[in-house]
């Protein structure tokens, strides 16, 4: 039976990376509320991104359950994924990406598109509106890779965006932004909460910009939860 | 590129043993150029080796399966003008059927495309996150891998095995020079160019059609290539000027 108050419930979950001998995550649970914003913090190594690639349904668990949106992971993650938007930790493309930004946005409504469907004039407003939200609007025609690290990631946070997902998942999303630019950000992360609905399931090993907005902060050290505080 | 390549090379293998086997070689051809290409993916998804290593490796497997049959074939078959077309190609190689199944590989092509366009574009620009975002990119991996070895096979005794090289890479190089959005139907256009231009120069001047091809693919590179170098200096010195008159 689905529990309809949770994003994402872990349960006992212990994971390896294929041909590894030690495992990734050991004995990892914790339950994300719906429309919370839930701050997983540690160490390089802890096993931050393997809890994504988790929820993502990419790593198998060796043992332990997995829900997202209410249904199992990865028996169902591709149907998941249609209602996640992810921003990878390593988004940076070379100088010689030649799709434009506007084009690199519209991929992420690609999953909702029907065969020989293009995009229409609402989408195009949808895409001007996220990234006008991440205030890269100026930036709709220029080619992506000629972009900062700053900027890139500013696009494909509206790519995020765009796809109004019911789970938001960033990987390091401060790593390549100023402390002003932070700040901005986790301010932008609260205000998605509201407008989308979503829950948001931020890795980050800085846990200073989102401390005040976290409604759950998981620790993780060594593949194990080391601390769980509810705000 | 190097999927292609390997897939191009399992083609020719498969020629040559059905070559030795006298047996036409179009079917043998398509499967193992798709059963290299699946290879890859699965070496690569399952066993975690790099794709470009798996690719070599492979092509290696598959240039050893060509030497193989062409050593147990006999020499009258393989002084035949079915071995000449499978490597050098001919213009005799086109017939109203030939013509029919190229038109036909051509319409699935743009079919396919244009009713996947947006994740196509998605997949190319990063396959991790396409996946992560829900599109099957498997699916799609296979679909071009079949797509990439029905086209080389059906190209093969036209342009010649060795030959196609040309039409398949100095295409992309020359799209990727341009700095084109749209680079995908610039290097098919380019290439269709060469291609067409190539056979038509070899029925005028009685030349072998692959060489004639491959000698136009390359011809049109260098052309490309020098006047996007020129086009490149003119700009930087456009700016320079510019920026002089401004501190000026």
């Amino acid at each position: 039976m689905q529990n309809r108050n949770y994003a994402v419930e872990l349960v006992n979950v212990t994971t390896r990376y294929p041909r590894s001998r030690d495992p990734a995550l050991i004995d990892v649970s914790f339950k994300a509320p719906k429309e919370s914003i839930v701050l997983i913090t540690g160490p390089n190594g802890a096993g931050k991104t393997t809890l994504l690639q988790v929820i993502l349904g990419f790593l198998k668990p060796l043992k332990g359950r997995i829900r997202v949106l209410g249904y199992d992971v990865p028996k169902h993650a591709r149907l998941v994924r249609k209602s996640i938007g992810y921003l990878k930790q390593d988004f940076m493309k070379p100088k010689t990406e030649t799709f434009r930004v506007r084009e690199v946005v519209a991929m992420g409504l690609a999953p909702y598109k029907g065969l020989f469907q293009s995009i229409s004039e609402e989408d195009e407003k949808a895409i001007l509106d996220a990234l006008r939200m991440v205030g890269a609007e100026d930036l709709l025609e220029k080619p992506f890779g000629i972009l900062s690290g700053g900027q890139q990631q500013r696009v494909m946070l509206a790519r995020v965006i765009v796809r109004k997902p019911k789970l938001i998942l960033l990987d390091e999303p401060f790593s390549s932004i100023d402390k002003e630019g932070r700040a901005e950000l986790a301010r932008l992360i609260h205000s998605l909460r509201k407008k989308l609905g979503a829950t948001a399931v931020i890795v980050s090993h800085d846990a200073k910009p989102l401390e005040r907005y976290a409604d759950l902060v998981v620790e993780l050290r060594n593949g194990r939860i080391a601390r769980v505080e509810m705000h | 590129m190097t999927i292609t390549f390997t897939v191009l090379h399992g083609v020719l293998a498969g020629a040559a043993i059905s070559l030795m086997l006298l047996i036409p070689p179009e079917p043998l051809a398509f499967m193992l150029g798709v059963l290299l290409a699946v290879m890859i993916e699965y070496l690569h998804e399952y066993m975690g080796i790099d794709r470009d290593a798996a690719s070599m490796a492979l092509f290696s497997f598959a240039s050893a399966l060509a030497m193989m049959a062409v050593f147990m074939t006999p020499s009258k078959t393989l002084t035949s003008e079915s071995a000449s077309l499978i490597l050098w190609g001919s213009i005799l190689a086109i017939n109203s059927g030939k013509l029919v199944l190229l038109t036909c590989i051509l319409v699935s092509v743009i079919i396919y495309v244009l009713a996947f366009k947006l994740e196509i574009k998605a997949i190319l620009f990063d396959p991790e996150l396409a996946e992560a975002e829900g599109i099957n990119v498997k699916i799609h991996a296979l679909i071009l891998i079949i797509l990439i070895a029905i086209t080389i096979t059906a190209s093969l005794k036209l342009i010649g095995g060795f030959m196609l090289f040309a039409l398949l890479y100095n295409p992309i190089i020359l799209a990727e020079r341009i700095r084109t959005t749209q680079q995908a139907l610039v290097s098919g256009i380019i290439g269709a160019v060469a291609g067409s231009m190539g056979v038509i120069i070899s029925y005028l001047l009685d030349t072998p059609t692959g060489a004639t091809v491959a000698l136009t693919a390359s011809t049109i590179l260098i052309i490309g290539l020098t006047v996007t170098t020129i086009g490149d200096k003119l700009m930087e010195n456009k700016i320079l000027e510019q920026l002089h008159k401004h501190w000026e």
